[in-house]
């Protein structure tokens, strides 16, 4: 008889995780600049492995209210919801407004993109940033901050440079980037190694940090918040190309010479 | 951030808001100071000094609650359990609640609104974006994500460990937070209150044979099967379960840029000047309010005392170099070792205090319950004064056994349990009857209680029972009388004897652990062999004296000479053991007496 050699054996044997990265790869990175084309602002669709979020801007406008409104820069009013049907995601209708961990992501994504974006170029504005998560396999916080750097520049703000986030993990003193949602999840009881980080890549500072687990030193964070930063650059890469290709389409396309699809895949 | 000022054009007119408003020259005043190389904040601390901190605990039976003083901020935490049926997709896990409310008497920019809570949360938001109720609210669910996080995530409280009878029975813990008062970094505060709270709490145990007890859920039929809690004052409750201690500090994030610096005259970013001054960041330790509203970005680092890091909270907000965030773990390590020293330290000596609480609550209630025998026994009988042993009494059912102490134990457990509730409800109400009751008040009790405890329990008891005996249980009796009478006697128990009464207490206390707040047997029984025994023996004599005397204004204590012959014994358990000398007098008086 002969043995099967089971995918999950393989795997492990090639020092290859569930789906067949290496540890230090990300995910297969689709960018797409613009599906909403009739808002008026920005929008941004970006697809990480499964896991895939949507993001809209619209702004500067005026506030809602006038006692929200800061003399001296534009706030930033984000929200991010869960869509209630695709794949991974809540199947309970949770409500943007109160569940503490879609608060939460959106209090994070507005921090980070407070650091970015040039606020004080728009006193007495308000930038809105909506994000709905359609899928989410893993890296959902970070997804959501791709997809609203790329709607910003979409949609023309400003900004200091990209804010490019990716999660990075632990297993068993190898550390992982890019964790999809079974490495995230807890194994053997203990809560998985999660650190999503986002960074400015160009200007090499870190402007989100967050982790739930128990680590045992200090050290072992240095070693998977750089892991973290390494899959950050590699993510800017491909969105640094998608935003490049993007401006090239409209350029030519002023000039007549290609026109624009925005097809929602 | 600070609000907007007032808009003079509109007349729509926004409400400055002091609290959370900076003027521009502290705004500048404080970012100098603290981007200085050596910074020096506005209250004389450094970039990473903590404000002092203080503990206050407390425990009941069912709950503890601890209050932090971090600097001027105020955070209250009340930790409770009851016992639930599970989750249907987790039989096996015990639950936590935690709910966190930012009250409005912490800051004035704070709305009365519902707590932030994990459990069934109260569908809010009805106001659509407000700002400065965002504000408030992401800064409450902050506190509560993180709380969540290092609790459960974190490894602190094993929820598995919480579960009673899998698939049946389960403890649900409460973790109530409420911000008092904010001066600054409520974060921290809070979490060390919620982690102080669950360290000091004691889990009762649990009686899950609902049927046998005393019956304080038999009468509803759909707790029928319900498991008791066992009242602390019969067996000692039990610390939780926790892994480790972790603690969390905050960070507060002031750039050197803070945007107002960019030339905005092409809106082109200065490249070259921002890129070096993008590692400029100030990171200030335990920000106050004023630091709060000028900074940037946070970070909450939340670690134990062996730098094993559980939670790690960078919000964002401002750009920070990689090494700069490091380089802040590393400082959060030595911050979060004083921190935790002190936690300790706060613990264990709430701890004592709570246990000497314990102490003296039950010797209180061995008092009361006597006292409310005797109460019984008198409206019972038209006549007030002479009291022989009602067979009502349940402490005069189990004197009938001799004095074994074994078998007498026994009586008294099953004594504990059919008349527990009973006999506590009759000590309450004989309580306030002797607090209402001026004439018995004055160092009555001490005689009362002793013409009680002659009258029912020990008489056979002791009669029975060898000189020896005899003279154990009468000491540990007065030993209880004693400090109960102590506490109700101030000027009158001389300070010899007062670590006398409290060695009996405790000998009293922790032996009898399934059968305190009975009778007066059971800390006899305890004190058996101690010289706390003669020193009561001896007071005995010493109250029997003054027996006699104050029986005259009592109709209880009319019996005369018969009764106190008998009580006396009796008194010299239930006296307080005042002075160790008059004991040992007293002791050797009732010997010849208890002969005669």
């Amino acid at each position: 008889m002969t043995t099967s050699l089971r995918r999950a054996d393989l795997l492990s044997l090639s020092n290859l995780r569930n789906d067949g990265r290496k540890p230090e790869e990300i995910r297969r990175l689709r960018v797409q600049l613009g599906p909403l084309a009739g808002e008026a602002g920005g929008s941004a669709l970006v697809e990480m492995g499964l896991t895939m979020a949507l993001a809209v801007v619209k702004g500067p406008m005026e506030c809602l209210r006038r006692s929200d409104e800061l003399p001296d820069r534009a706030i930033l009013d984000v929200k991010v919801s869960a869509a209630p049907f695709g794949f991974g995601t809540d199947r309970r209708v949770t409500n943007a407004n109160t569940d503490r961990r879609l608060v939460e992501a959106a209090h994070w994504l507005q921090k980070a993109m407070e650091a970015t974006v040039l606020l004080q170029l728009h006193p007495k504005s308000r930038i809105q940033i909506h994000v709905l998560v359609l899928a989410d396999d893993g890296g959902r916080l970070c997804a959501a901050i791709n997809a609203a750097t790329c709607a910003l520049l979409d949609a023309g703000i400003p900004m200091k440079d990209f804010c490019v986030a990716c999660t990075a993990g632990l297993d068993e003193d190898t550390t992982l980037v890019d964790l999809n949602r079974r490495e995230e999840s807890s194994s053997n009881g203990q809560p998985a190694v999660v650190l999503p980080c986002a960074m400015l890549p160009q200007r090499g500072t870190v402007v989100l940090a967050q982790c739930e687990a128990r680590l045992p030193s200090t050290d072992t964070l240095h070693r998977v918040q750089a892991a973290a930063m390494d899959g950050c650059r590699a993510v800017f890469e491909i969105l640094q190309a998608a935003v490049r290709e993007r401006a090239t389409t409209l350029l030519s396309a002023r000039k007549g010479h290609a026109s624009i699809e925005n097809a929602f895949p | 951030m600070p609000l907007a000022t007032a808009s003079t054009a509109s007349s729509y007119i926004s409400i400055r808001d002091d609290a959370r408003s900076l003027s521009r020259n502290e705004r500048a005043f404080t970012r100098e100071c603290a981007l200085r190389t050596k910074a020096l904040r506005l209250d004389g601390r450094t970039s990473e000094q903590v404000r002092p901190v203080r503990l206050h605990m407390g425990r009941w039976d069912h709950g503890a609650e601890c209050t932090v003083e971090w600097g001027n901020t105020r955070v209250t935490s009340l930790c409770t359990a009851e016992l639930v049926r599970p989750n249907l997709d987790r039989p096996n896990e015990g639950q936590l609640v935690i709910s966190v409310d930012l009250s409005p008497s912490a800051s004035p920019s704070f709305r009365q609104a519902p707590p932030f809570t994990t459990g069934a949360g109260i569908a809010g938001g009805g106001q659509g974006p407000n700002y400065a109720g965002n504000n408030q609210r992401l800064q409450a669910n902050r506190i509560l994500r993180c709380l969540e996080k290092i609790v459960l995530t974190g490894g602190t409280l094993d929820v598995e460990a919480l579960c009673l009878v899998p698939a049946q029975w389960v403890w649900r813990f409460h973790l109530a937070l409420t911000i008092l008062d904010d001066a600054g970094n409520p974060m921290d505060a809070a979490v060390m209150a919620a982690i102080a709270s669950l360290r000091h709490y004691r889990k009762p145990h649990v009686d899950l044979d609902a049927h046998a007890g005393g019956g304080d859920d038999s009468n509803d039929p759909a707790l029928a099967s319900a498991p008791i809690l066992i009242p602390s004052h019969l067996k000692e409750p039990t610390p939780l379960p926790l892994h480790h201690t972790p603690l969390a500090i905050s960070f507060a994030f002031i750039p050197l840029e803070d945007g107002s610096n960019l030339s905005t005259a092409a809106g082109v970013v200065d490249r070259t000047s921002s890129s070096s001054s993008a590692g400029v960041v100030a990171a200030l330790v335990d920000p106050n309010d004023r630091e709060e509203l000028l900074q940037n970005g946070s970070l909450t680092v939340g670690m134990n005392i062996h730098a094993e890091v559980c939670l790690l909270d960078y919000g964002g907000g401002c750009e920070l170099p990689p090494t700069q965030l490091q380089e802040c773990w590393k400082k959060a390590e030595g911050c979060i070792r004083q921190l935790c020293t002190m936690l300790e330290a706060s613990l264990e000596q709430a701890d004592k205090q709570a246990q000497a609480d314990r102490l003296q609550k039950l010797v209180v209630q061995q008092q009361e319950t006597r006292t409310t025998t005797t109460r019984s026994t008198t409206t019972n009988n038209n006549t007030n004064t002479e009291l022989p042993p009602l067979p009502s009494s349940p402490y005069f059912q189990q004197s009938d056994n001799p004095g074994e102490n074994t078998t007498a134990m026994d009586v008294d457990n099953n004594d504990d349990d059919n008349n527990v509730e009973q006999v506590q409800t009759e000590a309450e109400e004989a309580y306030r009857q002797l607090a209402l009751d001026y004439s018995q008040g004055y160092k009555a009790t001490k005689v009362r209680e002793d013409t009680d405890h002659m009258k029912h329990s020990s008489q056979a008891y002791f009669n029975q029972a060898g000189k020896l005996m005899k003279t154990i249980f009468e000491s540990a009796k007065s030993a209880s009388a004693t400090a109960d009478n102590d506490q109700k006697d101030k000027g009158k128990a001389p300070t010899v004897g007062q670590p006398k009464k409290q060695g009996t207490k405790a000998a009293t206390t922790t032996t009898t652990t399934n059968k305190t707040g009975k009778s007066s047997e059971t800390p006899s029984k305890k004190a058996k062999g101690t010289k706390a025994a003669t020193a009561g023996q001896l007071d005995s004599d010493e109250e029997e004296t003054t027996q006699m005397l104050q029986s005259e204004f009592k109709a209880e204590q009319a019996d005369p000479a018969k009764p106190d012959a008998k009580a006396k014994p009796m008194d010299v358990d239930d006296d307080d053991i005042d002075d160790l000398a008059m004991a040992i007098s007293s002791k050797k008086k009732k010997k010849k007496k208890a002969k005669k």
